[in-house]
C-alpha cells in the first residue's frame, strides 16, 4: 500500500494468495465422462431414428388400412355396427401408435441434443432442457406401459380364463 | 476431475429431473411386470393345450428370451432413474450421480438399439426364408 495515499488499492505481490473465486458448480468431465455422454447422445439418436422409421411405416399402414379397408367395405356393403366399431378402434390404435412413435422419437432426439450441448458448453440450463425432454419421453412411455400392463392383466384374466 | 461437484440447477429444473426419474422408474417397473405376466400367460396357455409339454417348451423359449431382455433393459433404466433422482434430491456429488445416470441410460439405449437391429435382421431373414420356401414349393 502506498504510504502517501491510504485509499490506494493494495498492490499484488508474488506471494499473495490467489483471489477467492466462488465455486459456481458446473461440469468438469473426465475423458471417460465425455465418451459416455457422446455415446449416450449417439445411441439416443439411433433409437430415435428407428422410432421415426417405425412411425412412418405405421402411418403408411394406417393409410393403407383406411383406403383399402374403405374400398373393401364399400364393395361388401359394410360390416354393421359392431364390425364398424372394431375397425374404428383398430384404426385409432394404429394412429395413436404412429403419434407415439413420432413424438417419442422427436423428444428423444431433442433430449440427446440438449445433453450433448449442455456438457459441451458447460451450461446447466441446456442439461435441464435435456432432462425436460427426457421426462416427456418417459411420461409418454410410462402411460403406454401402464396401458400395456392393464391390457396384459385383462387378457390373462379373460381370454386365458384365470 | 472433481466428480463430487454440485451442479447448480434451478429448483424447478430439479423438480423436473426428479419427475423424469420417477417416470423412468414407472416405465421400468411396468415393463418388468408386463414381461413376467406375458410369460405366465404363455405358460398357462401352453399347459392347457392338448399337446402339453412340447408346446410349453416351444412357447417358453421366445418368451424367456423376451423376459430376460426386458428385465435387463428395465434394470438399466431403473439404475439411471435412481441416479437422476439423487441428482435432484440430494445436494452432494451431483456430477457423480449424473454421470452414473448417463452411463446407465447409455447402456439402456444401446441395448434397445441392438435389440431393434437384431429384431429387424431376424424379420428380414424370416421374410427371405418365407419367400424362398414359397418359390421352392411352387416349383
Amino acid at each position: 500500500m502506498d504510504p502517501q495515499n491510504p485509499y490506494a488499492p493494495p498492490v499484488e505481490t508474488a506471494d499473495a494468495p490467489p483471489p477467492m473465486v466462488p465455486d459456481t458448480g458446473g461440469l468438469t468431465l473426465s475423458e471417460q465422462g465425455w465418451e459416455t455422454v457422446t455415446s449416450l447422445a449417439k445411441w439416443m439418436r439411433i433409437v430415435s431414428t428407428f422410432f421415426f422409421i417405425g412411425g412412418a411405416l405405421m402411418a403408411l399402414g394406417t393409410l393403407f388400412a383406411l383406403v383399402g379397408g374403405g374400398a373393401a367395405l364399400s364393395r361388401s356393403g359394410g360390416l354393421g355396427a359392431t364390425g364398424g366399431a372394431a375397425v374404428g378402434v383398430g384404426l385409432f390404435v394404429m394412429l395413436a401408435t404412429t403419434v407415439l412413435l413420432f413424438l417419442g422419437g422427436a423428444w428423444l432426439r431433442q433430449s440427446a441434443f440438449h445433453f450433448y450441448d449442455g456438457v459441451l458448453s458447460n451450461a446447466e440450463h441446456a442439461l435441464a432442457q435435456g432432462f425436460r425432454k427426457l421426462r416427456l419421453y418417459m411420461i409418454l412411455y410410462g402411460v403406454w406401459g401402464i396401458l400395456q400392463l392393464i391390457k396384459t392383466v385383462v387378457e390373462l384374466f379373460t381370454a386365458r380364463g384365470f | 476431475m472433481d466428480e463430487a461437484r454440485r451442479i447448480p440447477f434451478a429448483p424447478e429444473d430439479e423438480e423436473r429431473i426428479a419427475s423424469a426419474g420417477m417416470w423412468g422408474i414407472i416405465v421400468a417397473v411396468t415393463s418388468i411386470a408386463s414381461s413376467v405376466l406375458s410369460v405366465i400367460g404363455v405358460v398357462v396357455l401352453a399347459l392347457r393345450s392338448p399337446l402339453g409339454g412340447a408346446v410349453v417348451g416351444a412357447a417358453l423359449i421366445p418368451g424367456l428370451i423376451g423376459l430376460v431382455v426386458g428385465v435387463v433393459l428395465a434394470i438399466f433404466l431403473l439404475q439411471a432413474s435412481l441416479a437422476f433422482r439423487k441428482v435432484a434430491l440430494t445436494d452432494e456429488a451431483d456430477q457423480h450421480y449424473m454421470l452414473l445416470g448417463f452411463r446407465k441410460l447409455r447402456n439402456y439405449f444401446m441395448m434397445m438399439g441392438i435389440v431393434i437391429i437384431v429384431a429387424i435382421g431376424g424379420a428380414v431373414l424370416l421374410f427371405c426364408g418365407a419367400l424362398t420356401c414359397g418359390a421352392m414349393l411352387r416349383h
